[in-house]
């Protein structure tokens, strides 16, 4: 069982509890001796060299950020002028170009006009056929020689090898019915599709009807026939 | 010249010639197309006729009046060409099979070119047999009598009334009966036969197509060979129940519009020495424009057998 102070008692104590929060006692003042004041000193002049520090380092960064965002900047101002310089270039160069293929087909168109002046009895659009001559020409086209001095050059390399000249072959009289002494022996019987109309109907054979194959059926094996001898 | 590059579409074009003239049901149908395939849409135009009107006047008014002109060459219907069929061969270095094929008296190509006629023309009759029940002539039913004939066969008795129904079938659509022709199985033929009628031929020139049987009470009736689309007993073999097949010319359009032959190299991994391999091949399909011109007629010879429903 605990004991329980007198009513009396208990107020006495509050009242002294209260008092001292309501007038606290001053605490006792103590004299600082010489040594604690000369290290106090030490300890501000101390805080003063560190915050100086802390400033001077805070702008070394402040003025590196700077420079660093300043050399980006530049950075990037130049590469832009040195694209659009190089995109400048580029247009120019495809300009020259366009300029330069233009000059090319002025000279190659002037080159077969002088061809068919000197050469008019040459079907250019059989000659441009004619892969063999295609490849001839590879590389040599607008080069040193003319594209008359060009063929007549495969001209001779062809008689000197034995094909056919090229001359006679391409010849726009070639297909035409020659006198008898001339040409006997290319000259086609009339019942015979000729080797361009056989390629032609070679072409188109899939896609006829019934009736379509009919009416060529018979020419057409005639044709097959002589050629299968030939 | 070498001439490899005519010769191979020019054997694509023999096979074709070939093959057509041995079919019965193929060669019956309208076979005209305008233009050219369009092998990458792969469509194609067929002529539709018949699309003319007749206005009617009267002889008071002493004058036509003018009607909307309709233009014949505008009446085309576009079709997608759906089907393919093809060959496949090959030739060593040492072998000349593409001249062997394409020369006159090839044996090679006449069994390529019948088994081309044969695919052609089961694949065109069962797709008449399987024709829908609005297009179906019922001589089963029509021919049942209670007291004679109670299973409705067509017999040697009664083969001219089952030539009138279909004759009237033609005739109830406003339509020519002499524009149809029956196509049947061999069974057919000899009820004709047994019934001692005469048989009128046609022409000269039809006379000899494959097939042609004769007209009967006006009816041009044709044989065809496709075994699909008939019952047959399964001892004899006698046909018991068919399909016959009741058509105008424009009642199917059976189109080819492209036939070639491509050639490629064969390694010598696949043929010892390498050589040449072909591909024969040809785009065709079948349509049906006019539907009222296209009929299957049910046909009942003997006992309960009925024509064929399922077919391989």
């Amino acid at each position: 069982m605990t004991e329980e102070k007198a009513p009396l008692e208990t107020e006495k104590d509050d009242l002294d509890f209260i008092n001292s929060l309501l007038n606290p006692e001053p605490e006792p003042e103590t004299e600082m001796t010489d040594a604690e004041k000369a290290e106090a000193e030490a300890l501000k002049k101390k805080n003063a060299v560190e915050a100086q520090k802390r400033r001077e380092r805070e702008a070394k960064e402040k003025a590196e950020i700077e420079k660093k965002a300043k050399a980006e900047a530049e950075a990037k101002a130049k590469a832009e002028q040195e694209a659009k310089q190089k995109t400048e270039e580029e247009t120019r160069a495809k300009g020259e170009s366009g300029n330069q293929r233009e000059n090319q087909v002025t000279e190659l168109a002037k080159q077969i006009a002088d061809f068919r002046i000197k050469h008019p009895e040459i079907d250019i659009e059989k000659l441009q056929k004619d892969t063999n001559f295609t490849e001839y020409l590879s590389g040599k086209l607008l080069g040193k020689k003319t594209f008359t001095e060009l063929f007549e050059s495969y001209n001779a390399f062809v008689n000197r090898i034995g094909g056919v000249s090229p001359k006679e072959q391409y010849s726009k009289n070639a297909d035409k019915p020659s006198s008898k002494s001339a040409n006997k022996g290319t000259t086609l019987p009339e019942d015979v599709y000729t080797e361009e109309e056989m390629e032609r109907i070679a072409r188109k054979m899939p896609f006829m009807s019934r009736q379509e194959l009919e009416k060529i059926n018979e020419k057409l094996n005639r044709s097959l026939a002589y050629y299968n001898k030939k | 010249m070498g001439n490899t590059h005519i010769s191979l579409p020019a054997l694509s074009a023999k096979i074709y010639k070939e093959w057509y003239p041995k079919t019965v049901l193929v060669q019956s149908c309208d076979d005209a197309f305008e233009g050219e395939l369009n092998l990458e849409t792969r469509e194609l135009d067929i002529p539709v006729y018949h699309d003319l009107s007749i206005h009617l006047t009267t002889l008071k008014e002493a004058e036509l009046k003018p009607a909307p002109i309709e233009f014949v060459k505008a009446s085309v219907k576009r079709v997608t060409i759906d089907k393919g069929r093809y060959a496949h061969w090959g030739q060593t270095e040492v072998g000349r099979l593409v001249e062997r094929l394409s020369a006159e008296d090839s044996e090679v190509r006449k069994k390529l070119v019948n088994k081309w006629a044969i695919e052609a023309e089961k694949e065109l009759a069962i797709w008449c047999a399987k024709l829908p029940a609005a297009q179906t002539i019922d001589l089963v039913t029509a021919l049942t009598d209670a007291s004679t004939n109670a299973n409705g066969h067509l017999t040697s008795d009664n083969v001219m009334q089952a030539l009138d129904i279909l004759k009237a079938h033609a005739i109830a659509k406003d339509m020519e009966p002499s524009e149809f022709k029956l196509f049947t199985s061999e069974k057919f033929e000899s009820i004709l036969r047994d019934s001692k009628l005469v048989l009128a031929s046609v022409s000269a020139d039809e006379t000899f197509k494959t097939g042609s049987i004769g007209v009967v009470n006006g009816v041009d009736i044709r044989r065809h060979f496709v075994a699909d689309i008939t019952t047959r007993n399964s001892t004899t073999h006698v046909v018991e129940a068919e399909w016959g097949i009741w058509k105008t010319r424009d009642g199917i359009q059976y189109v080819v519009p492209y036939k070639n032959t491509v050639s490629y190299d064969l390694s010598p991994e696949q043929v010892l020495m390498g050589g040449k391999g072909y591909q024969t091949v040809e785009y065709y399909d079948f349509f049906n424009l006019y539907p009222t011109r296209l009929y299957k007629v049910k046909i009942r010879y003997s006992g309960t057998a009925n024509a064929p429903t399922v077919f391989s």
